[in-house]
């Protein structure tokens, strides 16, 4: 309107500015708009409370479950590697055994694809090895002599072998040779790690799908509870499209409340989970010497949640927008 | 440039009816113009047309010279913030305060908590409703609410109001009382288009009056000192 055409102002009226902003919008006006639909996304919280805890809830529970999933198969998972991986056999040879012979049969065990190393010990380097295996004030108060020692050939899995070792293949091949005398096998099985391992592996992943499918069902629960807002606010929808508002106006605190609901389920989920790993590494520690290890590592659980509630915060209102908004 | 420009205008639905046939006439800045006619004349189809709330199926129809048909849909929000809207329903948003109604639309503009707080003081001084600042919609008379309504248009500062019906739902002293309001803003400058099929309210305010009927434009009925000027 034309100012100069307005009658004398009364002098109670509260003046007004006259200015009317230009349609593209100015920087300033860019963060007044982004501080108002930033509490207008908070507002959308208030609208349907019982929904937005439902669906923070059902996002902890299930980022608990993909974290406590995570960290125990993953510990799992690699503590029976690592034990797999370290198997050794002896393999003790007869008295008579030459060098030469020694050598051949170095050669031929080599050749195995799962063997990473084999070495050949002396009878004093084998009791030296034994006596290493000893408590130290025992093997420093036994005789030297008493403990045994015969040339052998140590053969191992080191930790970049891909393949699960052949342990039963490996002995049955050398109980059949002429210079052996015995095969001694690994202390703990390593068939029977490897074996516990592919299968801890393979619960692992089934889990991980598990989690992930939770993770994906709550995604529903953000889309729901933005629906459910936007069924409440249509009027008002409608009528600020009426006065101008964009649609990035109108998308924009669907869009916050969004994400401060996945931001906060993926956070209180993934503290939940730290918690309870916490409260199990202080039993496990006593019992079996072992500790639990957070997926993400301590220091980026906090930013790895917000930004992984954040996305599903993200991809909800997306899906929301794209579908129901007026 | 005329403010509002119809050319050879149609509105056709899906189903076959037309709502508008062949409009065509001009709004000039300044014009207080009334749309009149039956129910199901068109006029209410004519105002979502100029909201550009629906397409039209032929013609053009200009808005501050602006093609409607070739504005891009990115673009409608900017022409409705220059353009004041007022429906015979109020449509308040009945869980916020009056002051928030008439702010709703200062916020999509960007303006500051303090020019907004003045606009929206100052709005509800001239409508005589800043005691009802705190008060929610539903505590309000029917007149009341209407003002509201016209607070948010006024408080944009818009240069065109299209009025659907806002006196439909009021007495006749209120429905004068909102007359007077929008010859009052039509004074300060502001184009004013007001459908109603009120003729004493028509007769009682008279000024230049397009009278629709099952779609045409029927008459033109302008003022005798309006038809000198034309002339």
């Amino acid at each position: 309107m034309n100012e100069q055409e307005q009658p004398a102002r009364d002098p109670d009226r509260p003046e007004a500015p006259a200015s009317q902003p230009a349609s593209p919008p100015s920087g300033l006006a860019i963060v007044r708009r982004a501080i108002h639909l930033l509490s207008e996304g908070v507002r959308g919280l208030l609208i349907s409370p019982g929904q937005v805890l439902a669906c923070v809830a059902s996002l902890a529970v299930a980022t608990c479950l993909v974290t406590l999933f995570g960290s125990f198969g993953s510990t799992a998972v690699d503590m029976l590697e690592r034990a797999g991986h370290r198997a050794r056999v002896i393999i003790y040879l007869k008295e008579r055994v030459s060098s030469e012979q020694v050598s051949e049969l170095l050669k031929e065990i080599g050749k195995r694809p799962d063997v990473e190393f084999a070495n050949y010990l002396s009878a004093e380097e084998d009791r030296a090895r034994n006596a290493a295996l000893l408590p130290p004030d025992l093997a420093s108060s036994l005789p030297p002599a008493t403990i045994p020692g015969q040339h052998c050939i140590e053969a191992g899995f080191g930790d970049s072998t891909e393949r699960i070792p052949d342990v039963v293949g490996l002995t049955s091949f050398l109980r059949d040779l002429e210079e052996v005398e015995v095969v001694a096998e690994p202390p703990v099985g390593a068939a029977r790690i490897r074996a516990a391992s592919a299968a801890v592996r393979f619960g692992r992943l089934a889990l991980s799908v598990l989690a992930a499918l939770l993770v994906v069902s709550t995604l529903f629960f953000v889309v729901g509870t933005l629906t459910r807002t936007m069924e409440r606010r249509r009027e008002e929808m409608s009528i600020l499209r009426l006065i101008g508002a964009t649609d990035a106006f109108l998308k924009t605190p669907l869009y916050i409340q969004g994400i401060l609901q996945g931001a906060a389920g993926v956070l209180i989920g993934a503290s939940l989970g730290r918690f309870a790993i916490s409260a199990a590494n202080t039993w496990l520690a006593t019992e079996l010497a072992v500790a639990i290890s957070l997926p993400t590592g301590e220091d980026m659980l906090v930013p790895f949640s917000l930004l992984a509630g954040a996305v599903i915060g993200t991809l909800g209102a997306f899906i929301a927008t794209s579908r129901r908004l007026p | 440039m005329p403010t509002v420009r119809l050319d050879a205008v149609v509105k056709r639905y899906p189903n076959g009816t037309e709502a508008l046939n062949g409009l065509s006439f001009e709004v000039e800045p300044g014009e207080f113009v009334y749309l009149s006619g039956p129910s199901g004349a068109g006029k209410t189809t004519l105002i979502k047309l100029l909201l550009r709330m629906e397409t039209a199926s032929d013609g053009d129809i200009l808005v501050f010279g602006k093609n409607l048909r070739a504005l891009r849909k990115s673009s409608i929000p900017y022409l409705r913030r220059n353009v004041g809207v007022i429906f015979q329903d109020f449509r308040l948003l009945h869980d916020r305060t009056v002051y928030d109604n008439v702010a709703v639309g200062l916020y999509i503009l960007g303006l500051s908590r303090r020019e907004v707080r003045q606009r929206v003081e100052g709005v509800l001084y001239d409508l005589g409703i800043d005691r009802y600042a705190g008060a929610y919609p539903p505590m309000l008379s029917g007149g009341e609410q209407q003002r509201v309504a016209v607070g948010r248009a006024l408080a944009m500062q818009p240069a065109l109001i299209l009025a659907d019906e806002p006196t439909g739902n009021l007495d006749w002293e209120l429905s004068s009382d909102i007359v007077r309001l929008f010859e009052s803003l039509n004074e300060r400058g502001a184009t004013v288009l007001m459908a109603t099929h009120d003729r004493f309210l028509i007769e009682a305010y008279p000024k230049r009056t397009l009278l629709l009927n099952k779609g045409f434009l029927i008459e033109d009925q302008r003022l005798p000192g309006e038809e000198i000027e034309d002339q």
